[in-house]
């Protein structure tokens, strides 16, 4: 009888400090400490099954956390080979890694579409500036013409002069100059058409040089454009 | 002593739908071990809590894996990995085991938990042979230093001539 009594009191007593035990795991569980477990599970107890299956709930919630949590830091840093291993889960744990891992795929598949869109605009960044560079080396081509244009059109101006003086000369000479002013009234004929063509050449450079300096501008904004955009993905890409 | 090192070469199994977990201390030392655990390694808790988790090594097992999945863990990171594990009586079991350290909310490592699930019979059949080819050069050492030292280059340079991460040949055996 008294043996009896003493079984009852110490089972009591056990149930006691398991159920403690219990309460103490599942209250850190409920606060997010997943790392508690209940040890020693007297398996002859009624509480037994019980206890095990707070471990069990534990251990799968545990896994599962530690499951999800690594795959959505690697697809941050955008490794995203490593998906939610599926077995082992059951349930909603199971439906929630298959939609884990979905959207991995998913992310996968738009990271690889950026990565070339990226690309293409650095290729085109590259032509933006082959042609920026060109189109400065064109303005550089106007102004050195425009140097060009105005010794020619000094030598025009001075030619002229000499077949006046020519024309002078010659008629102070008399009869005798008059073959030498036909000469001289000839190169004057000549200074005066290539002031003519100068005078055109200046008019076609002068409009050349207004377009290609609109080349330039609306080259440089759609640089700085491209420049931005390129700049802002490489920035999204190191600091994700 | 030597009974401790047996092996039976009896394979055992568990279920595609279980779970294998334990929990270590920073040392290493079982700090709990599930219902699974015990019943496929045949040992009761009272035998596993406070030991190494060396205890469930099985000598088919190559050092420098488990000196890769140490330098793993003890850096933060999580590892995967194909592991032969011995039982109380010799037996043995092929577990993929995925082990995370356990970190505080002050950012320190606390614990390690693994959980290991049924490996596929095609992931086994890659690793076999390379864990096969690992532990032919450690077995012309003696000291276990010595063996994942001579070993682990040839387990790098294998990696490195497939051309992936560890990570990602993981992730291809196991797809």
């Amino acid at each position: 009888m008294t043996t009896l009594e003493s079984y009852s009191t110490n089972t009591h007593t056990d149930h006691n400090k398991f159920i403690r035990e219990a309460t103490c795991v599942c209250t850190s569980a409920s606060q997010g400490d997943l790392e508690a477990r209940i040890l020693h599970i007297d398996d002859d107890s009624s509480l037994a099954p019980m206890l095990h299956a707070i471990n069990h709930l534990l251990d799968m919630t545990d896994a599962f956390v530690r499951e999800a949590g690594a795959s959505l830091a690697f697809a941050s840093e955008g490794k995203y080979f490593r998906r939610v291993l599926p077995h082992g889960f059951l349930g909603s744990f199971l439906q929630t890694a298959q939609t884990i891992n979905n959207a991995t795929i998913q992310m996968d598949g738009d990271a690889k579409e950026l990565k070339t869109a990226q690309k293409e605009r650095e290729e085109l960044v590259d032509d933006i500036t082959t042609a920026k560079e060109v189109s400065g080396l064109l303005s550089q081509t106007t102004q050195d013409i425009e140097q060009m244009f105005s010794v020619i059109s000094g030598i025009a101006k001075r030619t002229n002069l000499l077949a006046l003086n020519a024309t002078i000369e010659a008629a102070r000479v008399g009869e005798a100059g008059k073959g030498f002013a036909v000469v001289a009234s000839e190169v004057s004929k000549l200074a005066i058409q290539s002031s003519k063509v100068t005078d055109n050449i200046q008019y076609n450079v002068i409009a050349i040089k207004r377009v290609s300096a609109q080349t330039v501008t609306s080259i440089e904004r759609i640089f700085q454009v491209f420049d931005r955009q390129v700049i802002q993905s490489q920035h999204k890409k190191e600091s994700p | 002593m030597s009974n401790e090192h047996a092996v039976t070469g009896v394979e055992r199994f568990f279920d595609e739908d279980e779970l294998i977990v334990s929990k270590t201390d920073t040392k290493g030392r079982i700090t709990y071990a599930n219902e699974v655990f015990l019943r496929i390694a045949l040992y009761s808790e009272d035998e596993v809590l406070g030991k190494a988790h060396n205890l469930i090594r099985h000598p088919d097992m190559p050092r420098c894996v488990f000196r890769f999945l140490w330098e793993r863990i003890a850096t933060k990171n999580e590892v995967f990995a194909y592991v032969i594990n011995r039982c109380k009586n010799g037996d043995h079991y092929w577990v993929f085991a995925h082990v995370t350290p356990s970190i505080n909310q002050h950012g320190s490592i606390i614990g390690y938990h693994s959980s290991r699930r049924v490996p596929s019979a095609t992931a086994l059949s890659t690793v076999k042979p390379l864990y096969n080819e690992l532990l032919n050069i450690e077995r012309k050492y003696r000291t276990p230093k010595e063996q994942w030292q001579a070993s682990l280059p040839v387990f790098e340079e294998k990696l490195k001539s497939m051309g992936l991460t560890y990570d990602e040949l993981i992730f291809q055996l196991c797809a």
